[in-house]
């Protein structure tokens, strides 16, 4: 049988996708190396212009660098997407550990609750919940955070579900483990490639909500940098300056579509059913 | 006479179901010396593995053990759970019968075996590390430095449970509880397995109590056995009057159901029937549906278990007289 590298290295989708993503994630650590200009810089005389060799794709009605924005706006939509997530992966792990291992009462009261989040529409979870704390960074990635538990919540739970039954989680049991290191150590990394393939998906998701938020004014705040916000901005001069909305949506398509197919690829190479072709 | 090392008096473990109490387990006594071999043997669902389980205290909440588990001068059944985990793979180890899904996919065999080895016995890293390579070469793993290393997918099925009992003898138990450890394995590994658990009883004196339902390897390897029916004991024996003097007539069938390569007997007898379930058991002797020997108080009595020598116990009306009951 393959290694794990040698069957990512095969599939071509996953490749593409990780280079894609490490070109945009490298983008946005080196945002102020790369960025010709700062992002909140106005050029009074040049407003509204299209793409030309000073502004590499046009500037927008303050006369800021469009190019320099898209790029210290992949650093919010990054930082937003993975802390959130990381926020949701951690707690809907815990939940899901605590629900699928004791079941029973502890089960039925982390479920109930999941089932209640799960009834919202993401969005206007995440709307609602900017909305009692306030708009700005941390605040929505604490929305978002919050809205993916109970996905990851009912991932992990169905995993241990299955695995806790397993003879290698009843052998470390006969040689005296105790439940916090059968949880953490047996359990939960056998759990973890749904998981991962899970957090992929919703690191796009997480972005696409963030861009939402800042669309509607309740995420990141002017005159910070955000895809959202910068294609909000841009539809009052869309006819003048079409760039303007073409780029921050054009950004965005290519990172989701990016982080969506790495899922998808993560997914069919850590399947079992889906290896051997 | 020494204390035994494994002493249980009238076990009844049962499990609640929807309301209803089973009993799986009906007043077992089995009591178990130091370097003693013993064999537990029944066909499916005679409560073998439970018995097992319930000694290692890992059934689930809704399991009920009565009566008294008592190892090593401890009650065990008066442990608390975390007083329990200080037992479980120290002093009181276990086997299990699936070797190819019994160790961690994503741990290192190494790692796996010095786990209790940090957790009981306190060994650093590195000693660990050490003790392990010893223990896989001792259970007879070649290249144990590479195997170390390894992952369970890597090895075969023999190899694995090789890496098993190497884990269960990490410590040096003085009982091992090996349910059906060769069931799994072809049957060449068998008998190197078998050999293996025999040698590793001799040089340490370990106990083992060997669950199975196979006579063969009972023959091979116990000193005195037990034979279960529908969660009681019917026989018990030691190996050599076991096999000679069989009395119970299931023991009887059980022993004329083996296939013998010396003999050429036409046909394997078999026992007609099937165990009763536990929801309705008979209400006299739990055998009498199967027994060709049934007689009319079988039917509406049970049977004591019937003491006929100092070494010999039958549960069966048909000794009733000699046994003096």
């Amino acid at each position: 049988m393959n290694t794990f590298r040698q069957r990512f290295v095969q599939n071509k989708t996953a490749v593409v996708c990780l280079i894609v993503l490490a070109v945009i994630c490298l983008a946005a650590i080196l945002a102020p190396v790369i960025a010709p200009y700062d992002p909140t810089q106005m050029f009074q005389e040049h407003r509204l212009e299209g793409s030309s060799g000073q502004f590499l794709l046009g500037t927008d009605q303050f006369g800021r660098d469009l190019f320099s924005r898209i790029i210290y706006g992949a650093q919010v939509s990054l930082l937003v997407g993975v802390s959130s997530v990381a926020i949701s992966v951690a707690f809907g792990s815990l939940f899901g550990l605590l629900a699928g291992y004791f079941g029973r009462w502890i089960d039925s009261l982390i479920m109930r609750v999941m089932d209640v989040l799960f009834a919202f529409p993401e969005i206007l979870l995440a709307l609602a919940i900017v909305a009692a704390l306030g708009p700005g960074m941390v605040n929505t990635i604490l929305a978002i955070g919050i809205v993916n538990i109970p996905i990851f919540t009912r991932i992990v739970r169905g995993a241990v579900l299955s695995i806790k039954n397993l003879e290698y989680v009843e052998s470390a049991r006969v040689i005296g483990a105790s439940t916090k290191r059968i949880l953490f150590l047996e359990i939960f990394p056998n759990a973890s490639a749904p998981l991962l393939v899970q957090a992929s998906l919703a690191i796009s998701g997480a972005i696409l909500t963030e861009s939402g938020l800042s669309f509607l004014g309740l995420g990141i705040q002017p005159p910070d940098p955000s895809w959202g916000g910068m294609i909000s901005e841009a539809r009052r001069y869309m006819e003048l300056a079409p760039g303007m909305i073409v780029w921050p949506c054009a950004a965005m398509t290519v990172t989701i579509l990016a982080f969506n197919l790495f899922g998808d690829a993560l997914r069919d190479l850590l399947d079992p059913r889906h290896r051997s072709k | 006479m020494k204390t035994p090392l494994l002493e249980i008096q009238d076990l009844t473990t049962s499990f609640s179901q929807s309301r209803k109490q089973v009993k799986v387990i009906d007043n077992i006594s089995i009591s178990l010396h130091a370097g003693e071999t013993l064999g537990v043997v029944g066909e499916s669902g005679c409560g073998k593995s439970v018995t097992s389980l319930s000694v290692m205290r890992l059934l689930g909440k809704n399991a009920q053990i009565r009566g008294k588990i008592r190892f090593d001068d401890v009650d065990l059944l008066a442990l608390s759970e975390r007083e329990m985990q200080q037992v479980r793979g120290n002093k009181l180890a276990m086997i299990f019968q699936e070797p190819m899904t019994s160790l961690n996919p994503l741990h290192t065999v190494g790692k796996q075996i010095a786990e209790p080895l940090i957790k009981h016995l306190k060994l650093s890293r590195r000693e660990a590390r050490q003790r392990a390579i010893q223990l896989l070469r001792e259970v007879g793993i070649p290249r144990p430095d590479e195997i170390y290393s390894e992952f369970p997918h890597q090895l075969s099925g023999g190899m694995r449970q090789r890496v098993m009992i190497a884990i269960a003898m990490a410590c040096n138990p003085k009982l091992i509880i090996a349910d059906e450890p060769t069931t799994a394995l072809d049957v060449t590994i068998q008998a190197q397995i078998l050999d293996l658990m025999k040698r590793l009883k001799q040089q340490h004196g370990t106990a083992i109590m060997l669950i199975t339902h196979d006579l063969g390897v009972v023959a091979e390897m116990c000193e005195r056995v037990i034979v279960m029916y529908a969660g009681q004991i019917v026989e018990e024996a030691d190996v050599r009057t076991l096999f000679r003097s069989p009395r119970h007539p299931y023991t009887i069938g059980l022993i004329n159901s083996m296939p013998e390569v010396t003999t050429d007997r036409e046909r394997l007898e078999s026992i007609p029937g099937s165990v009763p379930s536990l929801q309705d058991m008979p209400k006299g002797c739990r055998f009498a549906p199967r027994c060709s020997q049934a007689m009319e108080i079988c039917r509406k009595q049970a049977p004591d278990l019937l003491t006929l020598s100092e070494t010999h116990k039958c549960r069966c009306w048909l000794y009733a007289e000699e046994g003096g009951a």
